[in-house]
């Protein structure tokens, strides 16, 4: 028995992996927001905009590498698995996993954090519920 | 006047503002315990029977327009010189009608402006300018005339019609030609 | 360090555009290539440690590229806010410099305003003081305005800041769902809200808040607050309109369902009505009545062709009260603002809103006429509790000046509004009827005013017994009363107008055609605003800035005080 379709799903994986990878290497959001910070001289954010630049780069930079890293991982399992038939069959002869690799995915997820609503104190008071004290009126 | 005699005095001045009829209408509509609410204080049946005997603001609006192209060929017929600041008379806006009609739905008044011509009718030509004007306005049924200003360099005329409106026209350094109008159901 | 005006006049939105725009795009360079999160899923029924290692790794990758996704979409929504903000404060900014350099004066780098204009002489001390105050006040606007920018840039700060620690600190997550529901949530976290205004703000408080607001900025007040600015004196006019015209379309909404549901309650299915039920909801039933005819009569106004305005709304009082606008108050060269009387309501006000709008076509018609092309607004402004017949033995009486006083104040604060809105003041005139004279009068002795001319007639009293407790400069009061206007001798509340010193009086009576027919004047307490009356020309006059060419002269008769007739020597009054 071959596992030549498990052993190709690994290495799809792995690519897809890299290719994720790369693609978020290419994004600088750390240096985007450090330029920013020459609109608002003397301000509290422009001084701390240099901080969270330097996170921010090395927050990308981390998960590029630890995509990649994800990536050689498949790809070192999916040789392994090419050259040893055994390894084969113990990696894939057990029932198929009931809990599936990615988190499913909710319909509609809902953002997170309350909106930020603003309450003013406004000139015209909101009209006061003055008629509740009539009882409610048959509809 | 002492505290007293001022509130008195307050009070016979608003049975006098009762007895002249002034500023908005009463309102008629008591809120006291006895009466049932009485129905708003517009009386279509009344006042509006008048407007009910008028031409349509529409119409109104026409004539009124067709007036102002008139008195305009009028002046210029006899000073040339003036230049109309608009190709026709415009409708400048429409307000609401004042007492006694002012809270009869759908009645409205509506205010045309000639648009005003730059230069002014000789002091010489003014008494001719304005009997032409009373000619062409007269057909329209505008005839009680009234003079707010005539002295040299400064002429200002209303005629009035059977309805109330008024065309106002007059000349200074520019000439001026207005019709305030009537109140007219829509 | 707080920022210093020095400080904010180097804010410039540019770099912060670039930002949001960079930000953007990087943000959907990750969430473009979702689809690369679903591939880089292992195979189902791959098992054992480094199945397990896999699952473990798979599921940190997926969890922080969702955060981190989030935290790039917060950034770009607060920088983009960020930018709106600084166009807020250059805006701000810009009409504090316009101000500064209309009024003559400089503001330094701490943010001081210096008067540099040289002080002035004048032999009438009530002017001068006059002049002094007015000095005073602008000067103190200018640094309202300077202080309003600074509010705003602190704002934008804040704001920004906020975000930026979330970032640093790590707390912007992305959720368990999709890239497209991370980026989403991170967005929200990184909004701004809108500056509020100043609670209980005076009107140059409100006018430089408005200032500090972006173009977009404002846009979202109006749309999402109208309640905000509705009736802020300080506020453009066009904005306060357009929130107005929102306000009473929502408000008409819900009193049209409640009345329905009233007058299901109290008719039978005969449709005869139920007194008994009537009594039971009677308190709201009256009040929705009001509302509905006062919606009614505004709702009419601003459907007719012309320039109609909604300045001014409150359904929150006693009786509904509203101001309304003929012609561009945030930009004709003459306004004028007449306060009605006893009586007025808004569900009446029609009738005055067309007097306002013949006068604004007979004023603009005189100016031409003398070869101006001065612009005019006029404004009958209804925004107190005036007197009715119902209240004449109340708090609210006409026999008592309570209501003229509470509402002088408001007065006050529309026509301090009507200068603060606007870059170029205007000329100003106060028109007070009756009662609404009387009101006008305890307006105008308010500080800070800036009312050019003031005409009251038929009146019972301006609340005063001298001209000069009112912030009008000497010879601008001016006083129309009828023959036989019992009102106008009442003398109820301060002295007679008609026997003030220092008042100047206009012509109502009668004038003669040519052919020598009569003319009737104004009797009584009517009509002072009736079509091509000599009133109504005078008034005009005095409107559009030309005084003098009014018809002046006194109407005396019995009813007036023996110190008004013209015998009578100045120097004894």
């Amino acid at each position: 028995m071959t596992y030549e379709v498990e052993i190709g799903a690994l290495r799809a994986a792995a690519a897809a992996a890299r290719a994720a990878g790369d693609q978020v290497a290419t994004i600088h959001p750390g240096d985007v927001l450090r330029a920013a910070g020459g609109a608002i001289p003397h301000s509290g954010s422009a001084a701390a905009i240099s901080e969270v630049a330097g996170v921010l780069e090395r927050r990308v930079t981390d998960w590029v590498g630890a995509a990649r890293q994800y990536a050689g991982t498949l790809e070192g399992n999916a040789a392994q698995y090419a050259h040893d038939d055994r390894l084969a069959a113990a990696a894939f002869a057990s029932p198929p996993n009931t809990a599936p690799s990615l988190p499913v995915r909710p319909a509609g997820a809902r953002t997170k954090g309350p909106l930020v609503v603003a309450q003013a104190p406004t000139s015209v008071p909101a009209a006061p519920s003055k008629y509740l004290r009539l009882g409610p009126v048959p509809e | 006047m002492t505290a007293i005699s001022r509130g008195v005095a307050a009070l016979a001045a608003a049975l006098t503002l009762a007895l002249t009829g002034c500023g908005g209408t009463p309102v008629t509509n008591p809120s006291n315990g006895n009466a049932t609410p009485a129905a708003s204080s517009a009386s279509p049946g009344g006042s509006g029977g008048v407007l009910e005997q008028r031409r349509r603001s529409a119409q109104a609006r026409a004539d009124y327009l067709a007036l102002l192209t008139e008195v305009r060929a009028a002046l210029s017929a006899v000073t040339p010189g003036l230049r109309w600041r608009t190709t026709e008379p415009v409708i400048d806006s429409e307000t609401g009608c004042k007492t006694p009609f002012d809270r009869v739905p759908g009645a409205s008044i509506a205010l045309a402006d000639s648009g005003g011509a730059y230069g002014g009718i000789p002091d010489a030509d003014w008494a001719r300018a304005w009997s032409a004007v009373k000619e062409v306005a007269a057909k329209h049924g505008f005839g009680d005339e009234h003079v707010l200003l005539d002295r040299p360099g400064d002429h200002q005329m209303s005629v009035y019609d059977a309805e109330g409106a008024e065309l106002s026209v007059g000349t200074g350094v520019n000439t001026v030609a207005t019709i305030y109008g009537a109140c007219h159901l829509a | 360090m707080p920022l210093t005006w020095g400080d904010i006049l180097q804010w410039h939105p540019a770099a912060l555009d670039s930002a949001e725009a960079a930000l953007r795009a990087a943000r959907n360079a990750c969430t473009d290539r979702a689809g690369d999160l679903d591939g880089m899923a292992t195979p189902k029924g791959w098992s054992g440690d480094a199945a397990d290692n896999a699952s473990v790794s798979l599921r940190r990758l997926t969890g922080e590229l969702r955060d981190l996704v989030a935290q790039v979409s917060a950034a770009y929504t607060a920088v983009r806010d960020a930018a709106d903000g600084v166009r807020g404060v250059e805006s701000a900014v810009r009409t504090a410099l316009d101000h500064a350099h209309a009024g003559e004066f400089a503001i330094d780098a701490d943010g001081t305003v210096r008067d540099l204009r040289p002080q002035m002489c004048l032999s009438n001390t009530h002017d001068w003081l006059l002049i002094q105050q007015e000095r005073q006040d602008r000067l103190g606007e200018c640094a309202l305005r300077v202080e309003a920018a600074l509010r705003k840039a602190a704002d934008v700060d804040a704001d920004l800041g906020a975000v930026l620690a979330k970032i640093l600190a790590g707390t912007i997550k992305g959720g368990d769902g999709s890239l497209g529901a991370a980026a989403a949530s991170g967005e929200a976290m990184g909004r701004h809200s809108v500056l509020p205004p100043p609670g209980h703000g005076s009107p140059a408080e409100n006018a430089a808040w408005w200032a500090s607001l972006s173009a977009d900025e404002r846009e979202e007040v109006i749309g999402a607050h109208p309640e905000w600015i509705g009736n802020r004196d300080g506020v453009e006019f066009a904005a306060r309109d357009r929130a107005n015209r929102l306000l009473l379309d929502r408000r008409r909404a819900h009193v049209d369902e409640r009345w329905a549901i009233l007058e299901r309650f109290c008719h039978d299915e005969n449709g005869r009505f139920i007194y008994g039920n009537y009594l039971q909801v009677k308190a709201e039933y009256e009040d929705l009545k009001e509302e509905r005819e006062s919606i009614a009569t505004l709702g009419a106004i601003l459907a007719r062709p012309g320039a109609h305005a909604l300045l001014g709304l409150d359904f929150t009082t006693e009786r509904t009260q509203a101001i309304v606008a003929n012609g561009d108050v945030d930009h004709a060269d003459h306004v004028a603002v007449f306060t009605p009387g006893l009586t007025s309501t808004v569900a009446g006000m029609g009738g005055y809103d067309s007097d306002m709008a013949a006068l604004k076509l007979r004023t603009e018609g005189e100016l031409f006429r003398r070869g101006e092309q001065g612009t005019v607004a006029t404004v009958t402004w209804l925004g107190y509790q005036a007197p009715q017949w119902s209240t004449i033995f109340t708090s609210n009486s006409v026999a008592s000046s309570g209501a003229a006083e509470a509402g002088g104040a408001s007065l006050a604060n529309f026509y301090r509004g009507i200068n603060a809105a606007r870059p170029t003041d205007p000329d100003l005139t106060a028109l007070g009827h009756s009662y609404g004279s009387t009101t006008t009068g305890y307006a105008l002795q308010q500080a800070g005013v800036d009312v050019d001319r003031a005409i009251f007639f038929g009146s019972p009293g301006l609340g005063t017994s001298s001209l000069d407790t009112l912030a009008i400069r000497s010879g601008a009061a001016y006083y129309a009363e009828a023959k036989w206007d019992g009102v106008g001798d009442l003398a109820a509340f301060g002295a007679d107008p008609t026997g003030m010193k220092g008042m100047q009086h206009l012509q109502t009576g009668a004038a003669t055609t040519p052919d020598g027919r009569a003319w009737e004047g104004i009797i009584g307490h009517l009509d002072y605003l009736k079509d091509g009356s000599t009133s109504q020309y005078s008034m005009a006059q005095v409107v559009g800035g030309h005084p003098d060419s009014a018809v002046h002269g006194k109407n005396v008769g019995l009813t007036d005080p023996i110190s008004a007739q013209d015998w009578y020597p100045e120097w004894l009054k």
